[in-house]
């Protein structure tokens, strides 16, 4: 299930004298069971792109080729394409609304219009994934602590059985245990259940720890697009865009300054550390 | 001096059932003392539901205790009639900066609290534009709070506290929502109004890294103080932060981790700095 973007451009206000250019000529292809982690500066267009991947926003012009069909033909049906790429708000927990949780994660797939047993075993898969034991299945969702909360509006995105996930900062507001979690459950998606993640943070190291490739946006482009170890090789240029590199990498640029002969290109603290060691001899 | 101070508070969330019968206690704050000194740095960190933001919401008495007392630059924060003294002295900012931001225009939602407190309209002008400078905002004074970026807003709420001028701040998750520049803005913000004005910062988060420059860190777990120290004397102990669903600094961790596998580095490393100079005297002390 590629996901091909072809000069995709928004402008919002289009047409008033308010008009923003949000995305501006965006050309991307992503690949089935890449995790990408998606990061830009508030305001630099993240939001509205990961928008136009279900189709929430219309692009202004270009195209999106999902499977190497373009979602905005004629007759093309949304709604399946919605059921396809799951997309994960930003405080997913603030709507939930059902009276028990089972019941919360099952609004999704009962919408369209399945079995009811094939319902409640989409939504037990779901829970299951995220790792909410059964005993919570019957209590409220507002019962349940902060992370709890996030792993269920997670699930429920999840019983809609989509081939891509997308998650604007999943983490936001989670203890640092809380942040792990989540994050080795959606890499636990991409690596057993062959999902296409893609992951909007604004934690450098939670980026640099997690994903494959990272796609940097600035005022509505993609600035710069690689492996962790060659984005955060421009860290001089992310900075100027409002970003930063994981702390590991400055402290390895700084020990490099002090004669040290480490790798700069170190993102995470065990390349750091072996780099370190090394050059310790 | 103390200007907040904590006696045995202890407070309770009820579960109702449908007709509105007691279901189930959450003890959420559980014996908590503490003693915040006049003109400090106090950073409190804890996982979800570890009982902070229930703790903070007594410094400025949106919640009373159910036992126990909180005094407020030696206010009584139960008492009724102190209510409007306690919040005019102890001003609080939360996570989500849209939630806080009422003004069409930045001054003028700063001037919306010493505006209510009845301040003279002159005075309040004058207030406005200190905090303002105080935050790094002054510029965008006549701007629209919506086309800020997110740690413009939340500078812009932090000077709306400013100028009701209290004595004390409590930062509430402040920078949960910004990217790194915005954590950055609103961090040195308050770290310039501790320094600078020497108005008390009493400040919650979840990012370790924003909390090595604090006088005094209180760490919680399920309503009660589980460690209290310096940054340093709490970062040093990775192993129990871990054990409370908390982290250390990554700079720190990288010292940890270097340790483990036999290099002789110092306890509780805090900055780059203290590392590259511990790593370059080790280095020295081989040749």
């Amino acid at each position: 299930m590629p996901i091909q973007i072809e000069h995709l451009t928004h402008i919002y206000g289009d047409d008033t004298t308010l008009a923003v250019k949000a995305l501006d000529d965006i050309n991307l292809t992503i690949s089935d069971g890449e995790f990408i982690g998606l990061i830009g500066h508030t305001g630099s267009g993240k939001s509205t792109l990961v928008q136009h991947l279900n189709g929430l926003l219309k692009a202004s012009s270009g195209s999106i080729l999902f499977d190497g069909q373009n979602i905005y033909d004629k007759g093309y049906d949304l709604k399946a394409l919605r059921s396809q790429v799951g997309l994960v708000f930003q405080y997913p927990e603030h709507q939930l609304f059902e009276i028990d949780v089972f019941s919360d994660v099952c609004f999704g797939p009962k919408n369209l219009g399945l079995s009811e047993e094939e319902v409640k075993e989409r939504a037990t898969k779901a829970l299951e994934s995220v790792g909410i034991p059964k005993e919570l299945y019957n209590q409220s969702p507002f019962d349940l602590s902060g992370g709890q909360k996030r792993r269920v509006a997670i699930a429920g995105v999840l019983a809609m059985d989509p081939k891509v996930l997308i998650l604007d900062e999943p983490t936001a507001g989670l203890d640092p245990q809380g942040r792990e979690e989540i994050l080795d459950l959606i890499k636990g998606l991409q690596t057993k259940s062959h999902m296409t993640i893609l992951l909007v943070s604004h934690s450098m190291e939670d980026v640099a720890e997690y994903v494959d490739r990272i796609l940097v946006m600035n005022h509505g482009r993609v600035v710069y697009d690689g492996t962790p170890k060659e984005v955060f090789a421009h860290y001089k240029e992310l900075e100027d865009i409002g970003l930063a590199c994981p702390q590991v990498t400055y402290v390895c640029h700084d020990l490099h300054d002090a004669g040290f002969d480490v790798d700069l290109t170190a993102t995470t603290v065990d390349e750091a550390k072996e780099s370190i060691l090394r050059a310790l001899g | 001096m103390s200007i907040v101070k904590t006696e045995n508070v202890v407070y309770e969330y009820q579960r109702l059932d449908e007709e509105g019968n007691v279901e189930g206690v959450t003890t959420a704050v559980d014996h908590v003392s503490l003693d915040v000194k006049e003109g400090s740095f106090i950073a409190i960190l804890g996982h979800n539901g570890s009982g902070k933001s229930t703790l903070a919401k007594h410094i400025n008495a949106i919640l009373s205790p159910k036992e126990g007392s909180v005094w407020v630059d030696g206010l009584d924060t139960a008492q009724e009639e102190n209510l409007w003294e306690v919040r005019s002295r102890a001003g609080m900012v939360f996570q989500n900066p849209d939630n806080q931001i009422i003004g069409q225009v930045v001054e003028e939602d700063v001037g919306f609290g010493p505006e209510n407190m009845g301040v003279p309209t002159k005075e309040i002008w004058e207030r406005v534009e200190e905090s303002l400078r105080a935050v790094g905002m002054y510029e965008y004074r006549k701007h629209s709070p919506n086309k800020l970026s997110g740690g413009q807003k939340q500078r812009v709420s932090i000077a709306g506290v400013l100028a009701m001028h209290p004595k004390v701040i409590v930062l509430d998750e402040p920078t949960a929502m910004l990217d790194p520049t915005g954590r950055k803005e609103v961090i040195r913000a308050a770290r310039g109004l501790n320094q600078v004005e020497g108005v008390t910062v009493i400040l919650i988060t979840h990012y370790m890294e924003e909390i090595v420059h604090a006088d005094q860190v209180f760490v919680m777990d399920h309503g009660k103080i589980a460690m209290q120290g310096t940054p340093r004397e709490i970062f040093s102990q990775v192993e129990r932060l871990k054990e409370l669903r908390l982290a250390v600094p990554q700079v720190t961790l990288l010292a940890h981790e270097l340790k483990q596998s036999g290099i002789p580095l110092p306890d509780g490393i805090l900055t780059r700095k203290e590392l590259v100079e511990a790593l370059v005297a080790y280095k020295n002390s081989q040749k």
